[in-house]
């Protein structure tokens, strides 16, 4: 069963790769390129291994739809240019595909797929027949047959396909067909068929096999074989070269890279992070860190060496965008002909490389903003006439790299957010008062959509703006550090904007207590945490301290640095976490220590950009914030003060 | 006994001449719901495999002859359209 789960597995990765590798050949022959052999190739390679994944997984509508869309390209090969039909074949071959491996990865395979796939297998069957047919006109080179076969056994380099059906009474002469082929040289691939379906009552000795190989050897030597019975095959030398010409940069690539799972990649980083911090308090315990006695010289290599491997390990995360983009354009193609609209969508900057947190989080409010732009943003082709825009819409997905940041944005030509209805709405929920309404700006009251319960489901079919779990997309967009922007130009389109960082750094964090409420405290800040008696502590003028492995701990607070009312504590043993502050190790009283947890910290941003004693802030999943604190910054203004 | 039911199950085993072809085929054609196990078979003549072909019966067992496990028995596990040996061959290794 693992095994089996595993190679699943497998094939979803190979899958998606597959599928976004033949639509952007599909892109680039429909875009100009249709004569280009290299893409028609390598489109046709991705559309065969598909097909053997699909056998591989019993999946026979997909098999069958897969080898109608290999035999239509197959065609198109033949002419040297992908026919128009033929690349319809395919993009609906592969964007079904992309509909299984979202089922075969989610739910499963629903009947209506099922008979979805099947029906079109079936449309291209037929029409595959059809021109084959009249595609009698006597061409050099191998037969149709042989080439299909030579393709199908992957054939490289130059071989014989053999076309061999017995004569009835082949098994009375003597003859076992299938010995003669298993003696072949070179026998790349074989297929057997009966020609007719077993009579009543069945006669096991009337031979009714068909069989098709190839072999990868002279012609002669093959005809050695067969001579007893070469009335019976048909012969043909074909030559292909799998990969060779075609093939070369990317096999290159491929040869110097190694598929790593990504669980080792996080696992790799999280060893890299605690090296980190291992090394900080290395340092810290053996002085080195201490810039006024030299030691930060002799610490200076380990430093850097540290560093350098958590950046480079941080790099091995990142990804490009690209796999998340390409699940896109077949979504829109549906989503947009089931609304009955008509949409040009766009794509750039799919080679930006982003962490893979961030490529992995942002389907999700992505597929949303796409799904929002094209049921209430872009219009219906009538509409849109009779406000003197073209009838085609656009839809824009780009990634743009700024260094440390990415933005995401996806642009739309429709009709923008209505910011008079998102004003009544909001007024109608509460949410602002009707003054509150009146004296907001456009710019401010487009923001109400980012509200959490501006929108639920069935509030939001009368509503013609967008605003339909934007809170949601902003929510999680916030969980990868990032934040959403709007450009709202009604009547002309909307753009959402998404920021992002481009590498998440986690950070580790201490949830403490403190005068009842929750805050973050980074555990690289953290020297030691125990617990202290009453009876330990003893009141130093105005303080109080306790004494820790023959040292005497100055003891503060942290409700009181905070400036909160600490909670009532009974008369057990104190929680205290030491940190190390300008030289000073100090003890700071919380609550409480709740849990740990690993979380992308976000600096703080506007107003509390200049807040004491906050590093950031980290999102969590219930959607609250907690604050960050910067202990020994509080320390020390706490123990100075 | 190169043919041999046992059971719900016919086993081939070791070399399947054509005299056992009729045999086979009085064992499945009735009784579609046997399995065929060739995790025992060495040889196997092409009248036996038109048989399975012909009734398409479930298929079981990976011969240890090469020939037979990778060429053969993937046709016999998918009648209709046999999968790519190469492919089969890729996956293995």
């Amino acid at each position: 069963m693992a095994a089996r789960d595993e190679l699943l597995e497998q094939f979803l990765l190979e899958g998606r790769e597959l599928v976004a590798a033949a639509g952007e050949e599909l892109t680039a022959l429909g875009g100009g390129a249709a004569g280009d052999p290299a893409r028609l190739d390598s489109l046709f390679r991705a559309v065969h291994t598909l097909k053997g994944s699909a056998a591989l997984f019993d999946l026979p509508g997909l098999t069958a739809l897969l080898h109608a869309a290999e035999s239509a390209l197959e065609a198109s090969r033949r002419e040297g240019r992908l026919r128009a039909d033929d690349a319809a074949a395919a993009i609906r071959a592969i964007d079904l595909t992309d509909a299984w491996l979202d089922a075969l990865d989610g739910a499963g395979p629903t009947p209506a797929l099922e008979a979805e796939t099947e029906a079109a297998a079936a449309l291209l069957q037929g029409a595959a027949r059809a021109p084959a047919a009249d595609a009698a006109q006597p061409s050099a080179g191998p037969p149709d047959w042989a080439r299909a076969l030579a393709e199908a056994a992957g054939l490289d380099g130059a071989g014989v396909a053999i076309r061999y059906r017995p004569a009835r009474d082949a098994y009375f002469r003597g003859d076992d067909p299938l010995a003669l082929v298993r003696s072949l040289p070179g026998l790349g691939h074989l297929r057997m068929a009966v020609t007719q379906p077993p009579d009543d009552p069945y006669d096991p000795f009337q031979c009714l096999l068909e069989l098709q190989a190839v072999a990868a050897a002279p012609l002669a030597d093959v005809r050695a074989v067969l001579r007893f019975v070469i009335d019976q095959a048909e012969l043909a030398e074909v030559e292909r070269f799998a990969a060779a010409a075609t093939d070369a940069p990317e096999a290159g690539i491929s040869a110097r890279s190694v598929r790593v799972e990504a669980r080792r990649l996080d696992e790799l980083a999280a060893m890299a992070d605690e090296l980190v911090i291992a090394k900080n308090e290395l340092l810290r315990r053996s002085g080195f860190s201490d810039a006024a006695r030299g030691g930060d010289a002799a610490a200076g290599p380990l430093e850097r060496i540290v560093a350098d491997l958590h950046g480079s390990v941080m790099a091995l995360r990142l990804t490009p965008l690209r796999p998340l983009f390409d699940r896109f354009p077949r979504r829109v193609r549906d989503i947009a002909a089931s609304l009955g609209k008509d949409v040009e969508f766009v794509m750039s900057g799919e080679g930006v490389a982003v962490d893979k947190a961030v490529v992995e989080g942002l389907f999700t409010p992505l597929l949303h903003l796409i799904r929002n732009a094209l049921d209430h943003g872009i219009e219906r082709p009538t509409v849109r006439r009779a406000a003197g825009k073209p009838e085609r819409a656009r839809l824009a997905l780009s990634a743009v790299s700024h260094g440390d940041t990415v933005t995401v944005e996806l642009a739309d030509d429709g009709a923008g957010i209505d910011v008079g209805r998102i004003r009544q709405a909001a007024l109608s929920r509460g949410l602002i008062s009707a003054a509150g309404a009146a004296s907001l700006p456009d710019d401010e009251a487009v923001l109400l959509v980012f509200t959490p319960g501006f929108s639920t489901a069935d509030q939001v079919s009368d509503l013609s703006g967008r605003g339909v779990g934007m809170d949601a997309v902003r929510a999680e967009v916030a969980r990868l550090g990032g934040r959403v922007s709007l450009d709202n130009r009604p009547g002309q389109g909307l753009s959402v904007r998404l920021t992002l960082p481009a590498r998440v750094v986690l950070t580790k964090v201490l949830v403490i207590e403190a005068g009842g409420q929750r805050f973050g405290a980074p555990l690289e800040a953290v020297a030691e945490m125990h617990q202290v008696a009453p009876a330990e502590i003893s009141e130093v003028r105005a303080g109080r301290a306790y004494v820790r492995r023959d040292s005497v701990i100055p003891l503060l607070g942290l409700a009181a640095l905070l400036g909160l009312n600490a909670a009532e504590r009974d008369a057990g043993p104190i929680a205290v976490l030491t940190v190390d502050a300008g030289g000073e190790r100090i003890g700071i009283e919380v609550e409480r220590v709740a849990e740990r947890m690993e979380a992308p910290l976000r600096p703080m941003a506007g107003l509390l950009t200049g807040f004491p004693g906050v590093l950031g802030t980290i999102l969590q999943a219930d959607g609250q914030v907690l604050l960050v604190l910067d202990l020994a910054e509080l320390a020390q203004r706490g123990g100075g003060a | 006994m190169t043919v041999r039911l046992e059971g719900d199950v016919v086993r081939l085993e070791g070399d399947c001449r054509l005299e056992e072809a009729e045999a086979l085929a009085a064992l499945i054609c009735d009784h579609p719901e046997r399995v065929v196990d060739l995790s025992m078979c060495r040889l196997m003549h092409s009248a036996l495999v038109q048989v399975l072909l012909s009734f398409a019966p479930a298929v079981r067992g990976d011969p240890d002859d090469a020939f037979l496990r990778d060429f053969v028995t993937p046709i016999l596990r998918r009648p209709s359209e046999g999968p790519d040996a190469r492919d089969y061959l890729e996956r293995q290794t």
